[in-house]
């Protein structure tokens, strides 16, 4: 891992060393300098030394010179004693002098050519004073000459002195001139040490504060950065660890401690506590992988699992790589993913993989169906990219122009081509209109195939957008030849069936009205026979009369059953608002001497108001009422009940209807003779009944008539019933009926 | 410098470290030195190398020998005693001589007096004892010049002296042993 550092740092470095190596050299400088000053001081402190040495010897001289002169006048001791103590003063300073002038060899002749003149004086007083003789000293005139001649000696002997003092001040002249020069220099080199060390500190001072700066402001990323990694962390699900090789010393940060599924910092970062989180069965695998770092420093991929404190087992990857810093110590760096959330993702993709392996199974297998169902349909399918306009067919839309799968390239031009001369125009137009609003609705045209042969087609599309965004269309061409010319065939037979039942409507009501004509004679003829012939006919005959008034009675009612089915079959759909409360009552009003008679108890709730046809409605309560009435049991007043709820489409099971179409459930129950079950159906056929004509009177229109009332009416009728147990009629009127 | 590997950053660490530690140990040496002889300026001059009073003593202690040894070289009959009073007089002037070269090569100056030997003259005429007389005398200022030599030697700081000292006491114990083999053979 490279280890990065500041330019300013190696800047630094340098100016340190230049300033340094500056400081050194000044310092040498400003050393040989005061060197040179010291030497100069020294110098002068010697001459002065020497030349006070000189005059302290000439005194000793001169002062035993005295003393041994009144030693010779007086020949008192004590002058002996003091002149001896002198020549030891002499002695002092000629030591002082020797040691002063050490290296100094001129000055070292100089001194010792003044010892022997000093020791050849003493000794030419010593040798010519007669010490120990009581002489007259002013009448000797060997000791004039002896006082004269060591006085000559003495003023050679400050000659000699003088000598010494000249040389010592010629030598620190010359000297100090030297130094001088050398030492001229001094208060400029001086001044320009402290310039440069003022220059040094201004420098310093300004780089030392940008430094601060950028430390501080790296101090500021590097804790946004430490923060973001910590936020990383914790969205990402992975802690880091670092490992002190030289100390082997383990650190984790926060995010692992949470990993681990424990409070950050709860316990100290070793190997044994990691150990106690790993799941047994990885126990080896980490073990493994401690070693491994010890051994390489370096940690690859490695996976294993921990279980935390609450029984959870989590799924981790830890990898590391070796760490060295400029100083030469190292240390493992190292994240620890939880990796549980990616391995049950993995785990759910493998299984989506199966997943998608069966379905691509499937998908072939539909395939292979589809084009088995495209070829026996004889329809095929399309697709056109909206963007790149490209065209492509399945293999049964070739063959349905006569063509092998993949003979040409499907285009938008090719399809023209096929076209029948009279649709192309309005395919064009359709064509351009799909392109335009994305959709297609259903539209029929002529092809002319390979073979010559004008096949009709219906195509119907629609767009839609795939999971990579691209916008096509989707298309199924069919053909639809064989249904084509069935069409033809089934709308002339509904012309055919039109006619058909128009020609029985008319016949129907034409020969209702016209069997009437004759009916009413027949009864007219009947009444008068009985009226007037009666009484002259034999009991045979009037049996006979008997029955064909019974008949022509019934014969009426049939007619007139007929002719009110037919009218409910005929007339025209007008609804207008009607209030079923006021159609029961006109109803109840209109059956009310057979309700007396019956003593029959009729129970109703409120109706709600529709639109309807009223007088069909109330055709069809009577019709209900009178059949409830009809069949009441011989010995028990019958009870009628009428209810009425609003209910919802789905929520009836035997409407067999998903919408939420909402509708009136009106029943009507009474507590007849009922009849079975399986006759509820049956009991609505026209003219159908289920008893015989002598038991209960009636022609079997009745209920037919009901249930083409409530069809009219977009409604349902059902029949609930048990043997002597009552029944049920049940019709379903929709809410808005239009 | 950045690139410089860890061992050549240490050593150029070093380095410097050692060229500031010398930098500041030569200052302040020169600062001492610089010190010192500005201190010098004002101290006393040091004490001389020689006790010239021992010197002189020695001096007027050998010369007496010398005389004492020639009085009764001149005044003894036996051969014996005139050997012996010979050697000691030549090994006093070889002394003397040598005393004399070191003094002059230190610059030393030697009082030139005359000096009392102190015999009793009645005593040197009486021809029995005179020369026992004589002989203890030279014993008496051969055993002084000897500890004036053990106090040269001790005090001195010159080296020449010094072996000087060493040198000449081995001749006056000589000297001095020999004349005590006469004292006895007088006795």
């Amino acid at each position: 891992m490279k280890y990065n550092r500041q330019k300013s740092s190696v800047y630094h470095k340098i100016i340190f060393t230049i300033s340094l190596f500056i400081l050194l050299f000044i310092s040498v400088l400003t050393v040989k300098h005061i060197n040179n000053i010291s030497n100069s001081t020294k110098l002068l402190m010697h001459t002065y030394e020497v030349n006070l040495e000189l005059e302290h010897l000439y005194s000793y001289i001169k002062d035993s010179d005295n003393n041994f002169r009144s030693y010779i006048i007086s020949k008192d001791n004590f002058y002996l004693v003091l002149y001896q103590n002198d020549i030891k003063n002499v002695n002092s300073s000629f030591s002082i002098l020797k040691e002063l002038n050490r290296k100094d060899l001129g000055q070292q002749r100089n001194l010792e050519s003044l010892y022997k003149m000093v020791n050849s004086r003493y000794d030419y007083i010593a040798n010519n004073s007669n010490l120990n003789k009581n002489v007259d000293l002013t009448r000797n005139y060997d000791f004039k000459k002896v006082l004269k001649e060591s006085g000559k000696r003495l003023a050679e002997i400050r000659i000699q002195l003088n000598d010494m003092v000249h040389n010592e001040k010629t030598n620190l002249k010359l000297q100090n001139s030297v130094y001088d020069r050398q030492i001229y220099l001094t208060p400029i080199i001086t001044l320009s040490i402290l310039f440069i060390t003022f220059l040094l500190l201004i420098f310093t001072y300004i780089q030392t504060t940008n430094d601060i700066e950028k430390l501080q402001t790296t101090n500021v990323k590097l804790n946004k950065s430490h923060f973001l990694s910590s936020q990383a962390e914790i969205l990402s699900e992975f802690g880091t660890w670092e490992w002190d090789l030289i100390d082997d010393k383990l650190t984790y940060s926060n995010n692992l401690y949470h990993i681990l599924g424990v409070a950050p910092q709860s316990f100290e970062a070793t190997k044994e506590n990691f150990m106690k989180f790993v799941h047994p069965e990885d126990v080896e695998i980490v073990d493994t992988m401690f070693k491994k770092i010890t051994k390489d420093e370096d940690l690859p991929h490695t996976y294993f699992r921990i279980i935390r404190p609450n029984g959870k087992i989590r799924n981790l990857r830890s990898v590391g790589k070796l760490f060295t810093d400029n100083v030469g110590n190292k240390t493992v760096l190292g994240v620890t993913n939880d990796i549980t959330d990616e391995h049950n993702k993995n785990e759910l993709l493998k299984s989506n993989y199966e997943d998608l392996i069966a379905i691509n199974n499937q998908l072939k297998i539909f395939e292979e169906s589809s084009k088995q169902a495209e070829i026996l349909g004889k329809y095929g399918s399309w697709i056109l990219n909206y963007d790149t306009l490209h065209l492509t067919y399945s293999d049964n839309r070739y063959r349905l122009l006569g063509y092998e799968p993949q003979a040409f390239e499907a285009s938008i031009d090719n399809i023209f081509n096929f076209i029948h001369p009279d649709d192309k125009k309005a395919v064009d137009k359709a064509f351009k209109k799909a392109l335009e609003t994305k959709r297609m609705l259903s539209m029929s045209y002529r092809v002319i195939t390979k073979d010559g042969r004008i096949r009709n087609f219906r195509t119907i599309a629609k767009s839609y957008i795939d999971l990579s965004g691209t916008h096509s269309m989707i298309g199924t061409t069919r053909d639809v030849t064989e249904d084509y010319n069935k069409s033809l065939q089934l709308k002339e037979r509904n012309i055919e069936l039109e006619k058909h039942v128009k020609e029985l409507n008319e016949f129907n009501q034409v020969a209702s009205h016209d069997l009437q004509e004759p009916l009413r004679k027949i009864q007219t003829f009947i009444s008068r026979i009985n009226d007037k012939e009666k009484e002259n006919m034999s009991d045979a005959g009037k049996e006979y009369l008997s029955r064909i008034e019974i008949a022509s009675d019934r014969m009426r009612v049939l007619i007139d059953d007929l002719l009110q089915y037919s009218k409910a079959n005929r007339s025209e759909k007008k609804l207008e608002t009607t209030d079923l409360n006021q159609i029961l009552s006109e109803s109840l009003s209109e059956l009310s001497q057979n309700i007396e008679d019956k003593k029959a108890t009729i129970n109703y709730t409120t109706l709600p108001t529709i639109n309807g046809i009223p007088f069909q409605m109330q055709q069809l309560f009577s019709n209900l009422l009178s059949n409830s009435l009809k069949y009441a049991k011989a010995d028990v007043a019958p009870i009628i009940n009428i209810n009425c709820v609003e209910i919802v489409a789905k929520n009836e099971s035997i409407l067999n209807d998903n919408s939420s179409k909402k509708y009136y459930k009106i029943s009507v129950s009474d507590n007849g003779i009922g009849f079975e079950q399986k006759h509820s159906k049956q009991i609505f056929l026209l003219f159908n009944r289920l008893h015989g004509k002598s038991e209960y009177q009636g022609t079997g229109v009745g209920l037919a008539i009901c249930e083409k009332i409530v069809e009219k009416h977009s409604g349902f009728i059902f029949a609930t019933s048990n043997p002597n147990e009552g029944a049920t009629f049940t019709f379903y009127l929709p809410v808005n009926i239009t | 410098m950045e690139n410089l590997p860890i061992s050549s950053r240490y050593i150029f660490n070093s380095f410097l470290f050692i060229v500031i530690i010398s930098l500041i140990v030569a200052c302040n040496n020169q600062k001492n030195e610089y010190s010192n002889a500005l201190f010098k300026a004002s101290s006393p001059t040091e004490a001389p190398i020689t006790d010239f009073t021992t010197i002189d003593c020695l001096n007027e202690s050998n010369q007496k020998v010398i005389k004492l040894s020639t009085i009764s070289f001149q005044q003894t009959k036996n051969p014996k005693a005139l050997r012996v009073l010979l050697k000691i007089k030549n090994g006093h002037q070889k002394i003397d001589f040598n005393l004399k070269k070191l003094t002059k090569d230190n610059l030393i100056i030697i009082p030139k007096l005359n000096y009392n030997i102190n015999i009793n003259n009645d005593s040197l005429r009486k021809r029995r004892n005179s020369d026992r007389y004589i002989f203890r005398t030279l014993d008496n200022e051969i055993k002084n010049q000897m500890a004036l030599m053990d106090s040269l030697e001790r005090t001195t700081h010159n080296n020449d002296l010094k072996i000087f000292a060493l040198q000449s006491k081995r001749t006056l114990e000589e000297n001095n042993k020999a004349l005590k083999t006469l004292l006895v053979y007088q006795e």
